[in-house]
């Protein structure tokens, strides 16, 4: 016989099923490449191969020294376990203790003809033949399966009775559906070996992982796995195989479905953009592109809340849009959600006019949607006010940009913020917080020296307190002459007329941007966080 | 028993005869006990047992003994025969008819072909019992059967063997073997280790060190049996001994190293004197030695079938190597000549002072 491989004695206990066999001595890792059943125990010498489980049928040695005797002729031979018969009295402590010593385990069998049997399945099956059976039900479930990649997963699964499973390099969950690991598992599986070309992973649960590397299509590798309990070498085989195979397929699916993405986002994107443009250029859009956007089930006509999205996080608009528009729809609401390079444009359409009771829900349930999909992908949300018609969207989206903006730097609201709940003061500081503003207004500002300085301070306070000298005395904790002496030198220092309303704007703007900036050193801005 | 004979032989000197020196007419009164030899130590003889069981089997017409020769030469066996030779003035024939322990009257080698019948049963108390003819399967039978209602042991006599007929039978040299153990024994020193004492015995060391286990077991229709485990300190190999009322087989990690008719011994190596079935306990520091058995066993196929493991129920899967012996240690037997001169006295000085074999008495 062809000793291809070997079975442990645990899994073969395992395959002969609970109480069906006791392994009384030796140890459970035995590792069996054959069987052969004995009718008289002088057959030993001429049928017994090493690496045998012999299972001592018919007439077996009797239990006390002939049973020693035969573990001894048994260890010469190769043996490696003996199976006996349904025990009427438990064995003796000498012939157990020598059957540790002489590394010949002793199993009980209930029914030694059934375990045998079983063994001898799990021996004989031609490793290749079972590959490439494993490599048919794979091709045939992945063609057989639906579109979207989880649904080939499932396909995997069912077709190759193990649970299979799309994981990120990480060791997380990919693929949509219920959950294959649990927490611990997830825990212990850890990160990849990126350069690894197969991991295999005992659970702490007991079951083990078996995962091949799956080049994902926009970069980066996905980990496409099988789940499975107590694997013998050759279903490791088979699982490895129908893992290479299932892999391509799920390859072909995620390519293809990018494809689509891509080819729909192109299309979402210009289309939006002909109806702002349109807007814009104080046009009605054409009836043309109203079709259009009426296939994309876009309502152009009626009630729009504008929503501005914008990534904290590299991640692909297409491959993640998605993600977003699932967390939403959780959450009761459609959205139409069109790929932007830093993230995406979308909109909630109503049908009629909202109450400010229904805007509130609105807004609250996109904040629940923000927090399910942020875990997955991180972004900043920006909403705009309910406004009515094409013309309406278009300014509620310019709303949403602007909140967005301000939202990336809000991590304090969760990174959303709706343009409802913002002071128009506020939204001017927040916009004034763009990059060459603050180099212009650091650069206005130097001559007073550092930004901590008491010359910073007291222009701060002057500007803040509407130009009374006593207030900022009072605010510093100077005296009023200080600050008049300060004053004057601010205006030497900079050159300018602070009774000019315009300089007077661009100074108080200039100081609250520094001020507020996160690389300001010493304490944050003195003012109170915006409530939303 | 010994401190029985040690006075005894301090007064008189026992001859001890090869059994070519016997007249070949001449009748051997062949003595042995039957029962458990532990029970001597708590029903002692009475010293009238030999002369009770002569008169009864006088009535047969047979003549008078001119020599005493043990059953079996070993143990109280060799004690109580030598005290009979002794207080009846005959000389002892240096032979027996088993070569080592052995339980059974059928495992008498004169079994084989001499009728053990007319024969005397002599119990402690005094009861007779005579029995004109038996086999030696019905005579183990019958003796067994009311040895423990007549006190657990009594002495068995038989008169009408002659030295003629009993040659092709005889064990020769078992007596002067037993007592060469004995010295050997008795000369060790103390913290002996089982390497020394194997050497000292001529025998081979099976192993040494503590005992780990005993099972004994009772069956019906035969003594109770069982076999004990023992770990040998030097390899840490597991022992195994299997015996009845005596020690039968000795493996060594499942591998036969000895068995009967080969003769396991099993040394206490802290009191460095032999221990029987009964004595053994676990935790004991032991030696197991075998020494070759008797060549007259081996002599034809049949007599192994009689005392052979398969005759205890120990039939094995291998066919037992039971002539694996030291070189040069012949076991003696029935052609072979004793070596050098043969002892022809035996004095007190040959003897172990006290308790020999451990046997409480």
């Amino acid at each position: 016989m062809v000793r291809a491989h070997a079975i442990s004695l645990g899994q073969l206990t395992d395959l002969v099923g609970p109480g069906g066999l006791t392994v009384l001595a030796g140890s459970r890792r035995a590792q069996v490449t054959g069987v052969v059943g004995l009718s008289d125990p002088s057959q030993l010498e001429d049928r017994a191969e090493p690496g045998d489980l012999v299972l001592a049928l018919g007439q077996p040695p009797t239990p006390g020294w002939p049973l020693d005797s035969w573990l001894r002729r048994c260890r010469a031979k190769g043996v490696v376990a003996i199976g006996l018969g349904p025990l009427e009295a438990p064995l003796d402590r000498g012939t157990l203790a020598l059957a540790e010593r002489l590394e010949v385990a002793l199993v009980e069998c209930q029914d030694p003809w059934s375990a045998g049997l079983a063994l001898h399945r799990a021996l004989t099956a031609d490793p290749e033949t079972s590959a490439g059976r494993a490599s048919a039900l794979a091709l045939n479930a992945v063609e057989r399966s639906g579109p979207e990649v989880h649904q080939v997963i499932e396909a995997l699964s069912g077709a190759l009775a193990a649970e299979f499973v799309l994981l990120d390099a990480a060791g997380q969950q990919f693929s949509l559906g219920p959950d294959v690991l649990s927490p611990t598992e997830a825990e212990a599986v850890g990160r990849f070996d990126a350069k690894g070309r197969l991991a295999i992973v005992g659970l702490p649960s007991g079951r083990e992982l078996i995962a091949a590397p799956l080049p994902h299509p926009k970069g980066g590798t996905l980990w496409i796995g099988a789940l499975t309990e107590n694997p013998t070498a050759l279903e490791r085989t088979r699982l490895m195989t129908a893992l290479r195979v299932g892999g391509l397929g799920v390859w072909g699916k995620l390519a293809t479905q990018l494809m689509s993405y891509e080819q729909s986002a192109r299309h979402r994107t210009a289309l939006l953009g002909e109806v702002l443009d349109a807007v814009s250029a104080g046009v009605q859009p054409s009836r043309s592109l109203i079709r259009r956007s009426l296939a994309l089930g876009w309502e152009l006509g009626s009630w729009q809340l504008g929503l501005r999205l914008i990534l904290r996080e590299e991640a692909d608009p297409v491959v993640r849009r998605q993600e977003i528009v699932d967390a939403c729809a959780a959450q009761g609401l459609t959205v139409q959600m069109v790929e932007q390079v830093d993230g995406w444009t979308g909109w909630v359409s109503l049908p009629e006019e909202p109450n400010a009771a229904r805007v509130e829900e609105l807004s609250a349930s996109l904040r629940r949607a923000h927090r399910l999909w942020n875990q997955q992908v991180a972004t900043a949300i920006g909403l705009g006010h309910v406004r009515a018609g094409v013309e309406g969207l278009a300014a509620s989206l310019g709303e949403a940009a602007d909140a967005a903006r301000i939202a990336m730097t809000r991590p304090q609201t969760g990174h959303f913020v709706h343009v409802d709940r913002l002071g128009l003061a506020q939204m001017l500081l927040a916009l004034a917080r763009t990059d060459t503003f603050l180099t212009s207004a650091k650069a206005l500002l130097a001559p007073l020296g550092p930004v901590d300085g008491p010359l910073s301070a007291t222009l701060e306070a002057y500007l803040s307190s509407g130009g009374h000298a006593n207030e900022v005395a009072a605010r510093l904790g100077v005296h009023r002459n200080t600050v008049a002496a300060r004053l004057s030198r601010i205006k030497t220092l900079l050159g300018v007329d602070l009774e000019d309303s315009e300089t007077r704007l661009a100074l108080h703007l200039a100081c609250r941007a520094i001020l507020s900036h996160p690389d300001r050193p010493g304490p944050g801005p003195t003012w109170p966080a915006v409530p939303l | 028993m010994a401190d029985a004979l040690g006075p005894l032989l301090r007064r008189r000197r026992l001859p001890v005869l090869a059994l070519a020196d016997l007249d070949p007419a001449a009748t051997v009164a062949a003595i042995g006990l039957v029962g458990a030899s532990s029970f001597v130590g708590e029903l002692l003889p009475s010293g009238d047992e030999y002369e009770s069981a002569a008169q009864a089997l006088s009535q047969y017409g047979l003549p008078r003994p001119g020599a005493v020769m043990p059953l079996e030469g070993a143990g109280v066996n060799g004690l109580l025969t030598a005290y009979v030779a002794a207080s009846s003035g005959l000389p002892l024939v240096d032979a027996d008819f088993m070569g080592r322990a052995l339980p059974r009257l059928e495992q008498l080698s004169l079994a084989e072909g001499l009728p053990l019948t007319p024969a005397a049963f002599v119990s402690p108390t005094g009861e007779v019992l005579l029995v004109a003819a038996a086999t030696a399967v019905a005579l183990e039978a019958l003796l067994r059967s009311i040895v423990g209602a007549w006190g657990g042991w009594g002495l068995l006599v038989l008169h009408h063997l002659t030295a003629a007929a009993i040659r092709p039978y005889a064990i020769v040299g078992a007596t002067t073997r037993a007592i060469g153990l004995g010295h050997a024994l008795k000369s060790l020193p103390r913290g002996v280790d089982g390497v020394d004492l194997a050497a000292a015995v001529g025998g081979r060391l099976i192993g040494s060190g503590p005992l780990d286990d005993i099972t004994r077991r009772s069956r019906s229709g035969r003594f109770g049996g069982g076999h004990a485990l023992l770990r040998d300190r030097a390899s840490g190999a597991l022992v195994r001994i299997e015996f009845e009322n005596e020690f039968l087989l000795v493996a060594r990690d499942g591998a036969l190293e000895a068995a009967t008719p080969d003769i396991v011994l099993v040394v206490d190596l802290r009191a460095r004197d032999l221990i029987g079935v009964d004595g053994i306990r676990v935790g004991m520091d032991l030696a197991v030695v075998a020494l070759p058995g008797p060549d007259w066993w081996w002599a034809e196929a049949g007599r192994l079938a009689r005392v052979g493991p398969a005759a205890f129920g120990l039939a094995t899967v291998e066919t037992p190597r039971l002539t694996v012996r030291p070189a040069g240690a012949g076991g003696p037997g029935t052609t072979a000549p004793a070596a050098g001169p043969a002892p022809t006295t035996l004095d007190q000085n040959a003897l172990p002072a006290a308790r020999p074999w451990g046997t409480p008495w």
